[in-house]
C-alpha cells in the first residue's frame, strides 16, 4: 500500500511550521505574484526561501501557486519570478494557465502541476496536460470516488485530490459570478464569494421562496470515512484547502489526516468516530463529503446560513517545559481563567486534559485571567509538553 | 469578419442566412451545454445538409464539460460529426481535444472554455496544437480583445451579442433547493423562466437546471453595436448567442448588425440602436475592467 503525500496549506512561515511539525509532508503557499486567494498573507521571494530551507532540512516540500489565469497587463515579470522560484528552491509550481506553463517550461526546470482551476474531470483531460509536461494534475472537486479510480487507472502522471476544506459551488475556474456582481475578478485572486450569498427565487414574476432564502452555498469539505479508499485507490497526494485559516485550524486538521493515514497504511484498526470527533475541533462551517459518495444532495449544502463555531478554543501555545516543577512557559491566544477543564493537543500524543490551576505572568505575579493576546505566562501542566504543542478549552458539545 | 448564430430550430436556418448570418453553431444537450435548443443527430444531419447546399458553415457545440462516463459517447459522436463534414466544433474541454486528434479532426476545434481565453499566448499555444480557432472568454475588454486577436494566426471568436453565461455547477442547486423546502420540483427543471435576485442587487440573473447542472447568466444581455465595426477588424467570428430569445430577435439582431457593417458613417445609427436596446442589454465587460486584487 502506497502511503499518499499529505499536503497542508500555509498562509505563513508560522502556519507552515505548525503544518509540517503537526504531520504535513509537503505545503503549498501563495507568492506575491500569480497567485490566487490574493487576501491572504503571501509570501514574499526570501520569505519563500525561508520556507523552502526549513522544509527541505527536515525533508519536506513546498510547492508554490502561480494560478491565476492572467489577462495582458497581469504578466510582466513571470520569467524573472519563475526563475526566482526556481532558485530559491520550490519544489513545484501549481499552475492553470498555459502562458505560466510554457514559460516555466522554457526558463526553468521547475515542476509543474496544474491547478484545480481548470477543473481537471476526466482522464483525458488529465493526460492532455500529462503529455504537456506536468508532473501532477489536481482533480476537480466534482468528482466522487468511482470517477477518481476509473482517473488513477488511466492517468499518466500523479493525481492529487481535495480531502477537506472550502468548496468552490461552481466548476472551478469557469465562474464570473464575482467578476459581474463585484467588478472583481474570481479568476485572478478577487473572488467575492457570491455563491454564498442569499438570493430570492422567482419564476417570471412569481416570488418562490417565501420562508427562506434561495442559497447556494456548500458545506466545506470533509472526507474522513474516506481516506482508506482513496488511499486504495492509489491517489498521490491528499490536499487541505484553506491558506487563509488559523494555526489551530491547520494543526487539527493535518494532525487528524497524519494520524488516520499512517493507522490506515499500518493496517491498525481505525476508529473513525474518535477521528470525525478531533477534526470537528476546528470545524467553522459544517462539513460533507461533497461529491465523493455521488452527487450532491441536500445534505451538501448550507441553508438558512446554517453554521456552528468550533467546539473548541485554542487558548495558548506552549513555548517550552520545566519538566522538574512540571511548569509550562505558554503564549496567550485566547481568553481563559483558573479552573477551566483544558486539553494539550500535540503531534506527539493523543489530546490530554487537565485543569488550569494558577496563572501567572513571568515575573510569577498571579493573575485572575489570562486576557491579553500573545502575554507569555506560566502554568501547572501535570505531564510533560513540547514546544508548539497547542492548549484548548473544552466546551462538552461533543 | 463572418457573423455566426444559434438557430432555434432547422426550419428558421434559411431566413436567418436570408437576413446576414454566416454562421450555424448548433448542437445536441448530451453534449452541449446552454443551447438554445437541442438538435438530434437526424436534425443536425438534415442542418448540416441544408447549410452546406446554401454554402453557408456549420459549427456543432460540444462544449460539455466531460466526466469519464461521456467518453465512449463523445468518440461515437465525434466520428458522427466527421463524417458529416462539418466546419468547425467549438470544445470547452481539453478531452474533446484528445479524442479529436485521435480520429484527425482537431484541425476543426474551436477551443472555447468561456473563462480561460484570456490573454495574447493562448492564441499562440493553440496554434502549436493545430486547431482552428479560439473563442476569447467573456470577462475581457475590446482593448484586451485586440491585444489577443492581433497576432494571432488562428481563427478568434467573441460572443458579441446574447446572455452571457457566468456560472455552471455539477450540482442540482434547483432540485436540492426544493428538496429541503419540501415542494415539487419537477416543473422548476428545464425552465429558463426562472431568476434569482440578490438582497441588496436589484438585478434579476437567470437560472436553469439540466443534465449537466445548474447555470446563472448575467442580469442583461450583451450587445456591441457601437463596437461591431471596430471588431470586424480585429476578429474573424462575431457570434450572436440567442439563448432565452427567439427567432425573430435574432433576425432582428442580424438585421441591426448587417446594416451597420455595410454603413460607412454607422456611429450615429449605431448610438441610436444601441440605445433602443440599453433597458435590457448592456456592453458587459467591452469597457469594464475588473480587478485583480493587490496586497
Amino acid at each position: 500500500m502506497k502511503k499518499p503525500e499529505l499536503l497542508a496549506p500555509a498562509g505563513s512561515l508560522e502556519k507552515l511550521k505548525i503544518a509540517f511539525i503537526y504531520g504535513a509532508d509537503a505545503v503549498f503557499i501563495g507568492g506575491k505574484k500569480f497567485s490566487l486567494r490574493a487576501r491572504a498573507s503571501n509570501f514574499d521571494i526570501p520569505e519563500i526561501k525561508k520556507a523552502c530551507e526549513f522544509a527541505h532540512e527536515i525533508g519536506k516540500k513546498v510547492y508554490v501557486t502561480t494560478n491565476i489565469i492572467p489577462h495582458n497587463d497581469n504578466l510582466n515579470g513571470l520569467v524573472q519570478y519563475l526563475s526566482d522560484l526556481e532558485r530559491v528552491g520550490v519544489d513545484a509550481i501549481i499552475c492553470a494557465s498555459p502562458i505560466i506553463v510554457d514559460t516555466a517550461k522554457r526558463h526553468t526546470n521547475l515542476e509543474i502541476h496544474i491547478s484545480t482551476q481548470v477543473s481537471l474531470t476526466n482522464y483525458e483531460s488529465v493526460n492532455f496536460w500529462c503529455e504537456e509536461g506536468a508532473k501532477r494534475v489536481v482533480l476537480a472537486r466534482e468528482l466522487n470516488k468511482y470517477e477518481i479510480a476509473e482517473l488513477k487507472k488511466h492517468s499518466k502522471c500523479d493525481i492529487e485530490v481535495f480531502i477537506h476544506g472550502g468548496m468552490c459551488v461552481s466548476y472551478s475556474g469557469r465562474c464570473t459570478l464575482s467578476n459581474n456582481m463585484t467588478d472583481r475578478d474570481a479568476n485572478r485572486g478577487g473572488c467575492a464569494h457570491s455563491c454564498r450569498w442569499n438570493y430570492d427565487l422567482f419564476d417570471g414574476e412569481l416570488k418562490l421562496n417565501n420562508d427562506i432564502a434561495f442559497s447556494m452555498g456548500s458545506k466545506d469539505l470533509q472526507t474522513v470515512k474516506q481516506i482508506s479508499d482513496l488511499i486504495d485507490i492509489g491517489v498521490d497526494s491528499l490536499k487541505i484547502e484553506g491558506r487563509m485559516k488559523s494555526i489551530h485550524y491547520i494543526a487539527t486538521v493535518v494532525n487528524t489526516y497524519r494520524r488516520l493515514i499512517d493507522d490506515i497504511c499500518n493496517k491498525y484498526e481505525i476508529n473513525l468516530p474518535k477521528y470525525l470527533l478531533e477534526i470537528k475541533k476546528a470545524e467553522n462551517r459544517l462539513t460533507s463529503h461533497g461529491f465523493m459518495e455521488g452527487m450532491t444532495t441536500i445534505d451538501e449544502q448550507l441553508y438558512n446560513m446554517r453554521s456552528e463555531n468550533p467546539s473548541q478554543e485554542f487558548i495558548a501555545f506552549v513555548q517550552d517545559y520545566d519538566e522538574e516543577n512540571f511548569i509550562a512557559t505558554i503564549e496567550q491566544r485566547n481568553h481563559f481563567l483558573p479552573g477551566e477543564e483544558v486539553e494539550v493537543f500535540s503531534p506527539n500524543f493523543e489530546p490530554m486534559k487537565f485543569r488550569i490551576d494558577e496563572i501567572k505572568d513571568l515575573e510569577d505575579n498571579i493573575l485572575d485571567v489570562a486576557k491579553h493576546p500573545k502575554q507569555q505566562l506560566k502554568i501547572f501542566i501535570p505531564f510533560k509538553v513540547s514546544k508548539y504543542d497547542m492548549i484548548r478549552k473544552i466546551k462538552h458539545k461533543y | 469578419m463572418k457573423l455566426a448564430i444559434t438557430p432555434f430550430s432547422v426550419d428558421s436556418i434559411k431566413k436567418l442566412s436570408e437576413n446576414g448570418a454566416d454562421i450555424f453553431i448548433i448542437g445536441n444537450d448530451y453534449f452541449a451545454n446552454r443551447l438554445v435548443y437541442s438538435f438530434s443527430t437526424i436534425e443536425i444531419t438534415e442542418a448540416n445538409k441544408l447549410i452546406k447546399s446554401i454554402n453557408k458553415e456549420i459549427y456543432i457545440n460540444l462544449n460539455l464539460i466531460v466526466h469519464n462516463s461521456d467518453l465512449e459517447k463523445i468518440n461515437e459522436f465525434l466520428i458522427f460529426v466527421k463524417e458529416l463534414d462539418v466546419d468547425g466544433v467549438l470544445f470547452g474541454d481539453l478531452a474533446i481535444y484528445q479524442l479529436a486528434k485521435q480520429i484527425g479532426i482537431e484541425n476543426l476545434l474551436i477551443y472555447s472554455p468561456e473563462t480561460l481565453n484570456t490573454n495574447y499566448y493562448d492564441p499562440v499555444f493553440w496554434s502549436n496544437k493545430g486547431i482552428k480557432g479560439l473563442t476569447i472568454s467573456k470577462e475581457i475588454t475590446l482593448e484586451d480583445i485586440n491585444i489577443i486577436a492581433e497576432d494571432s494566426d488562428i481563427e478568434i471568436s467573441l460572443i458579441g451579442h446574447g446572455h452571457l453565461n457566468m456560472f455552471h455547477s455539477r450540482r442540482p442547486l434547483i432540485e436540492n433547493f426544493f428538496k429541503y423546502t419540501k415542494k415539487e420540483y419537477d416543473s422548476f427543471i428545464e425552465n429558463r423562466n426562472l431568476r434569482i435576485v440578490e438582497e441588496i442587487r436589484n438585478e434579476a440573473y437567470p437560472i436553469f437546471q439540466d443534465l449537466h447542472g445548474t447555470h446563472i447568466f448575467r442580469d442583461k444581455s450583451l450587445e456591441s453595436y457601437q463596437e461591431v465595426n471596430i471588431l470586424k477588424n480585429i476578429i474573424d467570428i462575431f457570434i450572436i448567442d440567442g439563448i432565452f430569445k427567439d427567432t425573430n430577435y435574432l433576425i432582428e439582431t442580424l438585421v441591426n448588425y448587417n446594416q451597420l457593417l455595410t454603413m460607412s458613417d454607422y456611429k450615429e445609427k449605431a448610438k441610436i440602436i444601441s440605445k433602443s436596446y440599453e433597458k435590457d442589454h448592456d456592453s458587459g465587460f467591452l469597457y469594464k475592467k475588473t480587478v485583480y486584487v493587490k496586497y
